[in-house]
């Protein structure tokens, strides 16, 4: 197993910049799930570390030792594709037996590790069948098989689970998630899903239009988003964001319509700004409009079985407020809003990067 | 409306058109079989008045049409190999790589299938010759593979457009060479297509004229459609029973090899037609 480092790492085609200054540094046995919009590079980040995409600028190393000029076939990395690219023409055994014969391992060789890995991922009834008589989840278990066999320095996954049902997509990721504790692999794993990226990341790296927005671990990110982007990135419903007011030595802040000036106990460096104000649906509660300064008028309201989402009119912007209670309530109604100020996420109005008050 | 009465109302209506397909065909197996006296008797018969395959012993064993056979013979598989061996990696290029000028290289194969190779005849006598290739089936080797190459570079090529990239990188990151990728994983995906395009190259080299006849100048270098044609015109009469029968044998190879691959052919000339 392997740690790899990424320094500096640009992409352009021409005159377009695909990644820009990536810098990411991931540990020997660390899980990193690259996340982001469709389009932010992430996919080519993970083919250039792969070795399927040259790099313009910077470096890639495995274990210390820059790789940008070594083919993929000497970086001895293991992938995982979307499409699962299995080899049409072998049966599930050729399949996971080929990177070893490839190496040159002896019949008997291929036959006990193939035999080994078909145990740990249930494939043994399905070893003589090839890809077209298999199941979605059936293949990429082979796809899965195929990387594990030659036990390479790190495993890279591209969407891998992105072409299975949502049933079959939960399951996977949590045998996948148990696969990688038990061989304590050193894994990058591309995804566009955040309940993916929350669930099974080490570490998470967030990414938009080919830059790294903020690395850190599930919960530092749904905490503390470093920006607006991750802000409302993670975390499902939305984060509900709307201008306000923050004064002078971050002591309150006032929504721009005035109606909820809100006692804060900042730090006194700060200077009064215009702010982007940012709560998380979970985070807010409803209540009477006499108790509560802050208030929304009722939309829509969502029954989801478990939780209760309530669209809400704040002002000028639209917010949904999570709940475990079953409200009763009407289209038009005025409810009261309160939240803890803990959970109030302060973004500056100019750059859009969180206040540390 | 029914399935049959469909199926029926289908064959009334591609009728004429079988017949004007199949009419040549019985002509020559009706003709093939006869004596030489029958042929132009008065009242015409389609069957033969007997079962009579001397034609074909005279055919062998005076004309020495065997021989014209296995010319054709070497000259097809040569020609097919040859143009294979330089289509194939092209059209891998053309498809997967980087070629400066991709397009317009693939626009200029398309424009020389524009050109008759009957205006180019001389420029090739001249050339062959100056190489002192006349007279050599390896000049009509070259000379096919040349005209025919074209062809086969736009087939694979819109065949191996439809191999998903993602196979052979895979195949890279399991350890796999970029050659070893395309011999163990590329090659055997596209073999339909390669099978459809050698099947192409080996009926149009089979039945090429002009130029096997210009290049092959002594007769024991004669292709078979080359002594077919003179048999109509080197004697006092034409012998329709001898060119009859030497064109059954000469269609027999080229039905073989449609009838056993059609499966492949159908799937491999739709992709190429739809892609």
């Amino acid at each position: 197993m392997a740690s790899i480092d990424l320094v500096g790492v640009s992409k352009q085609f021409g005159a377009l910049s695909i990644l820009d200054d990536v810098n990411i540094s991931i540990g020997d046995r660390e899980f990193v799930v690259l996340v982001g919009p469709s389009g932010c590079g992430k996919s080519t980040l993970l083919r250039m570390i792969a070795g399927l995409e040259p790099i313009s600028d910077g470096t890639i190393s495995i274990d210390g030792a820059i790789v940008n000029h070594l083919g993929p076939q000497k970086r001895d990395l293991a992938m995982v594709f979307q499409t699962y690219a299995l080899y049409p023409h072998m049966t599930t055994a050729q399949n996971i037996g080929f990177p070893l014969k490839l190496r040159g391992s002896s019949p008997e060789q291929i036959e006990r590790s193939v035999a080994r890995v078909a145990s740990t991922l249930h494939l043994e009834a399905l070893l003589d069948r090839q890809p077209r008589a298999l199941s979605g989840g059936q293949r990429q278990r082979v796809a899965m098989g195929r990387a594990m066999v030659r036990e390479p320095r790190a495993f890279l996954f591209d969407e891998p689970l992105s072409n299975l049902d949502a049933k079959l997509r939960h399951h996977m990721r949590i045998e996948l998630r148990q696969l990688h504790k038990s061989l304590g692999a050193t894994s990058i794993y591309v995804t566009h899903d955040q309940i993916e990226a929350m669930t099974m990341a080490d570490r998470i790296v967030v990414m938009n239009r080919g830059k790294v927005e903020q690395i850190g671990t599930p919960l530092e990110l749904f905490d503390r988003p470093a920006n607006t982007f991750v802000a409302g990135f993670l975390g499902s419903p939305t984060i509900n964001f709307a201008k306000a007011r923050l004064s002078a030595g971050s002591k309150d802040v006032t929504f721009e319509d005035g109606i909820y000036p809100l006692a804060l106990n900042g730090a006194s460096d700060i200077a009064a700004q215009d702010v982007i104000a940012g709560v998380r649906p979970q985070h807010i509660e409803i209540v009477a409009t006499d108790v509560a300064p802050l208030k929304g008028t009722v939309v829509l309201v969502e029954h989801t079985g478990c939780e209760t989402n309530v669209i809400l009119d704040v002002g000028n912007s639209e917010w949904t407020v999570q709940t475990l209670s079953r409200h009763r309530l009407n289209q038009g109604e005025q409810v009261g809003l309160k939240f803890d100020p803990a959970h109030l996420h302060l973004f500056s109005a100019s750059s859009q990067e969180r206040i540390l008050w | 409306m029914s399935k049959a009465r469909k199926s029926v109302l289908c064959w009334v209506a591609l009728s004429p058109f079988l017949i004007i397909v199949l009419f040549p065909y019985l002509t020559m197996l009706s003709t093939a079989l006869k004596q030489k006296d029958e042929i132009f008797t008065f009242h015409r018969s389609w069957l033969p008045r007997e079962f009579y395959l001397g034609n074909f012993v005279e055919l062998f064993v005076d004309r020495n049409f065997g021989r014209a056979l296995v010319n054709s013979l070497t000259i097809s598989v040569g020609a097919t190999l040859l143009s294979l061996a330089v289509a194939i990696p092209a059209a891998y290029a053309l498809t997967r790589m980087r070629v400066p000028g991709n397009s317009a290289l693939t626009n200029y194969l398309l424009i020389t299938q524009m050109i008759s190779p009957i205006v180019l005849i001389i420029g090739l006598f001249r050339m062959f010759a100056y190489f002192g290739l006349i007279n050599s089936l390896m000049s009509v080797i070259i000379a096919h593979s040349a005209f025919f190459m074209a062809f086969a570079v736009w087939m694979l090529r819109s065949y191996f457009a439809t191999i998903p990239k993602d196979l052979e990188e895979a195949a890279w990151i399991d350890g796999a060479g970029r050659f070893s990728a395309f011999v163990r994983i590329f090659l055997p995906l596209c073999l339909p297509g390669v099978v459809v395009t050698a099947i192409f190259t080996f009926v149009n080299s089979w039945n090429e004229y002009a130029m096997s006849l210009t290049l092959l100048r002594d007769v024991s270098q004669q292709t078979a459609p080359v002594q077919i044609a003179f048999l109509t015109g080197t004697l006092y009469q034409i012998e329709w029973h001898l060119i009859m029968a030497a064109t059954l044998i000469a269609s027999v190879p080229v039905a073989i090899v449609f009838a056993s691959i059609q499966r492949y052919l159908i799937g491999g000339m739709s992709l190429g037609g739809v892609k």
